[in-house]
């Protein structure tokens, strides 16, 4: 033991005279010290620098941007081109426009303002915002900064291209839709959408990629403002192996009541991936007929909890009295949620339900002094 | 080498060794969070949230407030988090046994009526003494939760259990929350396709001397006083390289109490909050974390850098104290729960990264810290240290400390920039330069404090003071 602690602290000391005869002299140490005080200086000068710049900026785009709306206000209610030509060559307009057509950053905060001023006008005013991103051929500098090498930078400029409705460009925004960068995908996945409605969904055919619940929540917005097309060609939706392609498609069904899609949600009630079967019940719901509530009592064994639940609320819905004896059954359930929800779609199903759960089970004990009440209550 | 000079070598180059792997750590933080935010800021200008507020098909939030004698602010409090910018959401207040007029203010303003309400106790808690629901359509989201007495961390359970829907939010009852917080807060959970996120926190700010009006912060400033303008600096330090970074490794140990959301379903099947420790927030985390890591599923929790909730510091030494010896109680605790993932390659860069940092520089760092310094004293009366190399080794660390303070300002000012005021700017780089004299020492004191305090097994939470946000003072101890 003495032995080892000798050779112990023997090999601590070596190192330790290694370390202070090569590393951590007096010497080391001061020098640290110095380069980080010069780099403390260094960044806060950059903070201040950085401050006066942004500050700058910042009122050089506020300037712009006063100009700028003015301009558009103008242009936003002509009614002819004579009337937009008229307004274009005012000669203060003429000045503030040199000035945004001098440098990149300013052509490109016009290019943002257009856009985002677009997003909140339809018919006349928007054509009248078109006609001026291409008097000013400001497409020039939005194709330019499609080229440019940093996503963020492309990911823009198809959002852009978007919102300025360039359907000129859709072959090539098309082939970023299935790009490995995420962010880049899903802005030309929207792109296309918002361009050519529910056509721009053929991007489903040929996704590898999974298309996130947040895409499918944009994407379903973004539809929302297009006419319902016909969306008979989902078929292939359905046999794809990229099971987010499938989901979405369920919700779609789902959105849009597609009572054609019936038998091809019923085949997904009986799918491999659990989230696609708890979408499919909660899909068939919604374009239900009198099989539904059978189908779904004969898949329920296979589900977990959360799906299971589901198909109790459903059946509060669509179940009839074919699924009595089974929701009965339920009553007995170790879960004391199976039992609320099973009693409360017996209670919608039968008439005389309230009144067969109360002879059936103890009201003075728990839960059915709770259930009982609280049915009793919501009905 | 005698055996006094052996010692006083081992003490000085174990510190200054102890030291540098701590400030490579930093150096791996700086690094981390600057990629995390470049990619978040990258990612959010393309963003638009309000399509999360407004779509029905946005997933459903169950926001637990606890709440504790909170009288004074109670209707305001709830006011304000009914009109949080979110559709799909429902409201659980749970009164947590206050001895207050909380839960009859809450009643009278808001129409309550008590009704019958099965609550599936999937996690133990104190017993509900009833459940309140509004008869005016207008506050249809509300659910008040009336219990006895059992700390945040049952109350918070006792709202996972009445809750229904797919998301938990956590917030303290006073706290403001910006506009977009909440669907800023949601939107890691949609994002990911290959990983399930459990949970997801965001930056917290401080709202001392900052403008409020009706819940809503109007206009931010920098705290007038010196201790809560201290902890401003350290927030930006500890949320925008700290979390950040751990989030890039997805090894994030915490996400704050104060606002955080959590997969209702993980969080269950984990069992809940632990009632029996102060650092329920951190222990949360953890289990969850263990839970995915011990059933094979790939996970991830997620942290944001946009400062979404707005909350009052301590202002008084003696609060601050409480508040750390509390917090290191909390680490202590949790650790200690986990200790079977330190260095455990089985929990990945939790067992072999997050844990052993948050054991050996987070836990030990205050105890280090003192010890290092105690060394120094007797050194110094012993007659035995090197005067320059004495000098040169706090100074180096000190040094490396303001680097690390001024960096994290730069990156606010490059990010979120909340203080809009050159002068602001410009007062916290000087409070980078006082930290080090008035605040560090308090903190690495009230740390040791907790650690004696954990040796003599206390459990109090300790009475936490507020000014209020209109001045008026209330008392906030959710465990008597």
């Amino acid at each position: 033991m003495f032995t080892f602690l000798n050779f112990f602290s023997g090999g601590i000391e070596k190192i330790i005279n290694y370390l202070g005869q090569h590393f951590f002299t007096q010497q080391t140490l001061f020098n640290t010290i110095i380069i980080v005080g010069f780099l403390i200086i260094i960044l806060i000068g950059f903070i201040f620098i950085y401050l006066f710049r942004k500050k700058k900026l910042w009122r050089r785009k506020v300037f712009l941007q006063i100009s700028l709306n003015n301009f558009i206000g103008e242009i936003a209610i002509c009614e002819s081109e004579d009337e937009l030509n008229e307004v274009y060559s005012n000669p203060a307009h003429q000045k503030a426009m040199r000035q945004f057509q001098r440098r990149e950053m300013d052509r490109n905060l016009l290019i943002s303002e257009l856009a985002e001023t677009s997003k909140k006008f339809r018919g006349i005013t928007m054509d009248n915002i078109l006609w001026l991103f291409e008097k000013m051929n400001l497409e020039k500098q939005l194709v330019k900064n499609l080229g440019n090498k940093k996503w963020h930078k492309k990911a823009k400029a198809i959002q852009q291209l978007a919102y300025l409705q360039q359907k000129k460009s859709i072959k090539y925004i098309f082939s970023f839709t299935n790009h490995e960068n995420d962010l880049l995908r899903m802005e030309a996945q929207i792109a296309i959408v918002k361009m050519i409605g529910f056509d721009g969904l053929k991007f489903l055919n040929t996704v590898t990629y999974p298309v996130s619940e947040w895409q499918q929540l944009r994407l379903i917005e973004e539809l929302s403002s297009h006419h319902a097309a016909d969306l008979r060609n989902m078929n292939q939706w359905f046999k794809s192996e990229n099971l987010t392609v499938l989901n979405f498609t369920l919700r779609l069904v789902e959105i849009y009541r597609l009572y054609d899609f019936y038998d091809e949600v019923k085949d997904c009630l009986s799918h491999q991936s659990m989230t696609i079967c708890k979408t499919a019940a909660v899909t068939i719901s919604q374009i239900s007929n009198e099989t539904t509530a059978d189908l779904l009592v004969a898949h329920y064994p296979d589900y977990d909890s959360f799906t299971q639940l589901k198909i109790l609320e459903v059946l509060q819905v669509d179940g009839t009295k074919n699924q009595l004896p089974f929701l009965f059954s339920l009553l007995d359930h170790g879960d004391d949620s199976y039992k609320l929800e099973a009693a409360k779609a017996i209670v919608k199903i039968s008439k005389s339900g309230m009144e067969k759960i109360e002879k059936m089970v103890d009201g003075t004990l728990f839960p059915w002094n709770i259930i009982v009440p609280q049915i009793k209550n919501v009905a | 080498m005698n055996i006094t000079d052996f010692i006083f070598q081992f003490f000085s180059y174990g510190i200054l060794i102890y030291s540098v792997s701590l400030l490579l750590f930093y150096v791996l933080i700086v690094i981390c969070s600057i990629a995390e935010i470049k990619l978040y800021i990258r990612k959010s200008s393309f963003t638009d949230y309000n399509l999360l507020a407004s779509s029905e098909y946005a997933p459903t939030v169950s926001i637990l407030a606890p709440a504790y004698n909170e009288g004074a602010n109670i209707i305001e409090n709830v006011r304000s988090l009914l009109a949080v910018h979110y559709n799909n959401i429902e409201l659980i207040v749970i009164n947590d046994g206050s001895k207050d007029d909380s839960l009859q203010k809450l009643i009278e303003a808001y129409n309550l009526v008590k009704i019958p309400f099965l609550v599936n106790e999937k996690i133990k808690t104190k017993p509900i003494r009833g459940i309140y629901k509004s008869n005016n359509s207008l506050y249809h989201k509300l659910i008040v939760v009336d219990k006895i007495n059992g700390g945040k961390a049952d109350a918070l359970n006792t709202g996972i259990n009445v809750a229904s829907n797919k998301y938990l939010v956590c917030i303290d009852v006073d706290c403001i929350l910006e506009q977009d917080a909440m669907l800023k807060l949601i939107k890691p959970f949609l994002e990911e396709t290959k990983k399930r996120v459990i949970a997801t926190g965001g930056v917290i700010r401080i709202a001392n001397s900052c403008e409020i009006v009706n819940g809503k912060l109007v206009k931010v400033h920098l705290p007038k006083q010196l201790l809560p303008r201290m902890q401003s600096l350290e927030y930006i330090r500890a949320f925008l390289l700290g979390r950040m970074a751990w989030s890039r490794m997805n090894g994030l140990l915490i996400i704050s109490g104060a606002f955080g959301a959590f997969d209702r379903e993980i969080a269950i099947k984990a069992g809940g909050y632990n009632a029996a420790t102060v650092g329920e927030d951190m222990e949360l985390i953890v289990r969850m974390r263990r839970y995915m890591h011990e059933n094979k599923l790939p996970y991830k929790v997620s942290f944001i850098p946009d400062p979404l909730c707005w909350t009052e510091v301590p202002g008084s030494y003696k609060i601050l104290g409480r508040q750390r010896n509390r917090w290191t109680r909390g680490t202590i605790e949790t650790l200690q729960i986990h200790k079977k993932m330190f260095f455990n390659h089985r929990f990945g860069i939790l067992g072999i990264i997050s844990y052993p940092y948050w054991f050996f520089f987070e836990l030990l760092a205050p105890l280090i810290e003192f010890s290092g310094f105690v060394f120094f004293i007797i050194s110094l009366i012993s007659g035995y240290i090197k005067w320059p190399f004495s000098i040169l080794l706090p100074g180096f660390i000190v040094a490396f400390g303001f680097l690390y303070s001024i960096f994290a300002i730069l990156i606010e000012v490059l990010t979120f920039n909340q203080y809009k005021r050159r002068s602001d700017i410009f007062k916290l780089i000087l409070i980078s330069f006082a930290e080090p004299i008035f605040f560090h020492p308090f903190v690495v004191w009230s740390a040791v404090r907790g650690n004696i305090d954990f040796l003599r097994k206390k459990k109090s939470w300790g009475e936490m003071t507020r000014q209020g946000f209109n001045s008026q003072k209330s008392i906030n101890h959710l465990r008597a």
